[in-house]
């Protein structure tokens, strides 16, 4: 099985302060790995790299068969738009669009930003497609501050599913930053099992998590501490 | 990210931040609409002034002052001058130089009445007769180019009253010899001054232009060598003589009665000083659109003669400085605008930092995002500028209506004080829009310095 994700030797410093030193991983493709840690450890920091987010590393970094230093920004910014999806523990929706259109904002990113009549209609269909797929269909026109946060963080899950064409393959890597941390323990559970449909549809997912029941729906465990993996 | 897609995007975000966007389109929308407003102003002015009172396009040369005598001006203002001969100061030889000049397409003599004369007649016209002094000039038939104001002569034939005569022709009682009626045309301006001033202060009816064209052939009489202030030095009686109106023209003498430059000279010859029959008092020069002007004056005066334009250039000159002063106001409060601009867009900023990050973890690039604040920015000018333009072109209409109801009439009176010319309304809108962006152009590059990583983190 290829590699989604290969990490050879990265490191980041802060200054003066190394926040990740030195670390080396691959993750599979359709594997779901937690990135466990305490605060500071540098699991976010990671995450971020991961996410081509953050170019200030050293070492070799692979997301996507892609050498993320070797890239242009706009380059970075395709790969990003074509094969990472994000997730964050504040749902990061806008809120004055629908869920709809949040889970529709990366087409404007995409090759054909939806500008006529028509796009549009098809990326809202393709958006409505997704929010279906979990189980958000019926609430496509709500606002995030008239879903719950369990909604919410499943519509943030939906747009980070989100490809510009619906001919165009799924994306590769779904990178969730403590993706229960604001909900309670049977919506967050409601959210893993979401997060472990889509991990058997062959999506790999690295989630950066304190929980303990979050690191056990994953498969595979990488624990960091003071920047490294343990 | 393609121009089209920033533009929805953009028009998306502003109608999210719809108070902002309001208030910042309000800054911009009077700051344009100052600009436009007195752009109009200055140019509906211009056109007036410059057009029609102060023709641009045109030079008047004439002698120095201090080669003319006394009596010669007197005799100039008033007719009343005596003096002895003079040679004429303004040669044909002269007025060929000044033809030749680069940038002068002619040059057309006038010369002045040198004698008391008066005019009486006008009943036909406005119901009685009024009784002027006789301000006339002659000038070159050319400049009018109309045949019907030509010194063609008269048959000469011998009569006893004016059935002897075939009309037009009537028979003078001093030379009873059948003469047609000297031809005259008279300047936009004195039909100006006539409706705005005399008409109005004398209870007349108004003449409008159209109408003064319909007063071809409209015959008044003359007084050679008697005015109202007294006789000419002249041994000749005074005599009448029938003038025809033919029209308006626009090289007319602005404020005297212009008959053909011949019929002066024969006039002046026969109740002027000695020597004023061959005399011209100046010569009208008219001029290319792009002749320059200060050559032009500098080989007039090379040749000893004094040039004049109106003080169209003063007036010019003046606008100019009127149009700039307002221009500066108006760029002023564009800046105020701008600068308000620059807060709001670095507060929006701040504010969706997050969002920045948002969008850049969803594929924009920092280019992306620096332009979509940029595209909002110069959505706010666009909407603004035409706001603005629209806001100005209804003050001004407003200012029209008053003006119209409310301020009495005056010569060159113009139905609106305001030219839109929508090139300079084209560049108000594109100044607004440029304004924005400036306001807008920090903020943008703040935006796109967002480390997605850390805004999405909240640090």
């Amino acid at each position: 099985m290829t590699d989604v994700v290969q990490f050879v030797d990265v490191a980041r410093d802060y200054g003066a302060t190394p926040a990740v030193r030195g670390v080396s991983l691959s993750i599979a493709a359709g594997e779901w790995v937690a990135l466990v840690g305490r605060s500071g450890s540098g699991k976010s920091t990671l995450l971020s790299i991961l996410g081509g987010l953050d170019r200030g590393y050293r070492g070799r970094a692979v997301v996507a068969g892609r050498d993320l230093a070797a890239l242009s920004e706009r380059e970075l910014a395709r790969l990003r738009h074509d094969e990472i999806g994000f997730v964050f523990q504040s749902f990061q929706l806008l809120g004055h669009l629908t869920a709809r259109d949040n889970v529709a904002l990366p087409a404007w990113f995409g090759p054909s930003p939806p500008t006529g009549g028509a796009a549009r209609r098809a990326v809202r269909a393709r958006a409505e497609a997704l929010l279906g797929r979990v189980g958000m269909g019926a609430l496509a026109d709500r606002r995030p501050d008239e879903l719950s946060g369990g909604q919410r963080q499943r519509v943030a899950i939906a747009r980070a599913l989100f490809t510009s064409s619906e001919n165009e393959r799924p994306k590769s890597l779904l990178l969730a930053d403590e993706p229960t941390g604001s909900l309670d323990v049977e919506t967050g559970d409601q959210i893993l099992a979401l997060l472990e449909e889509l991990h058997q549809e062959g999506l790999a997912i690295c989630v950066v998590t304190h929980e303990e029941r979050v690191s056990r729906a994953a498969r595979r465990v990488l624990r960091m501490e003071d920047g490294r993996l343990t | 990210m393609k121009a089209r897609a920033l533009v929805a995007l953009a028009m998306e975000s502003a109608g999210r931040t719809r108070r902002a966007f309001l208030l910042s389109v309000f800054g911009i929308a009077v700051g344009t609409a100052s600009l436009g407003f007195f752009l109009a102003l200055s140019s509906g002015v211009r056109a007036v002034l410059l057009g029609k009172v102060f023709p641009v396009g045109q030079l008047e040369v004439a002698p120095p002052k201090s080669n003319l005598s006394t009596a010669s001006e007197l005799g100039g203002l008033f007719g009343l001058g005596g003096g002895g001969p003079r040679a004429p100061l303004l040669s044909d030889e002269t007025i060929a130089k000044l033809r030749a000049l680069p940038g002068v397409k002619a040059a057309w003599a006038r010369a002045r009445l040198a004698f008391p004369a008066r005019a009486s007649g006008g009943a036909a016209l406005i119901g009685r007769d009024l009784h002027v002094e006789l301000i006339a000039e002659g000038l070159d038939p050319a400049a009018v180019g109309d045949p019907a104001f030509s010194d063609a002569p008269s048959s000469g034939r011998a009569c006893q009253s004016d059935a002897d005569c075939a009309a037009p022709e009537y028979c003078p009682a001093d030379t009873l010899a059948c003469e047609r009626p000297v031809p005259a045309v008279f300047s936009p301006f004195l039909l100006e001054l006539y409706n705005g001033a005399i008409a109005p202060s004398h209870n007349l009816p108004k003449v409008g232009r159209l109408l003064a064209g319909r007063l071809r052939g409209f015959t008044f009489t003359v007084t050679l060598g008697q005015s109202l202030f007294g006789r000419a030095p002249s041994p000749r009686p005074p005599a009448e003589r029938r003038v025809a109106l033919v029209g308006v023209a626009d090289h007319a003498a602005p404020l005297a009665l212009t008959i053909p430059l011949g019929a002066m000279q024969r006039w002046n010859a026969a109740y002027g000083p000695p020597g004023a029959g061959a005399e011209r008092s100046a010569v009208l020069l008219t001029l290319d659109e792009r002749a320059d002007m200060t050559a032009i004056s500098t080989a007039v005066r090379r040749l000893g003669l004094e040039p004049s334009d109106g003080g169209a250039e003063k007036i010019g000159l003046l606008v100019t400085l009127f149009t700039l002063l307002f221009a500066l106001v108006s760029a002023a409060i564009l800046v105020v605008a701008t600068v308000s601009i620059a807060h709001t867009f670095f507060r929006a900023v701040a504010e969706r930092r997050r969002e920045l990050g948002l969008l850049r973890a969803l594929g924009a690039t920092a280019a992306d995002v620096r332009r979509l604040v940029l595209v909002e920015a110069a959505l706010i000018g666009a909407t603004g500028g035409l706001v603005g333009l629209a806001v100005a072109r209804a003050a001004a209409l407003a200012v029209d209506l008053v003006a119209a109801r409310a301020l009495p009439d005056f010569p060159f009176k113009p139905d609106s004080f305001f030219l839109f010319d929508w090139t300079w309304m084209a560049a108000a809108v594109l100044s607004a829009v440029l304004a924005s962006m400036a306001g807008a152009w920090l903020p943008a590059r703040a935006a796109g310095r967002v480390d997605p990583a850390a805004a999405l983190a909240g640090t």
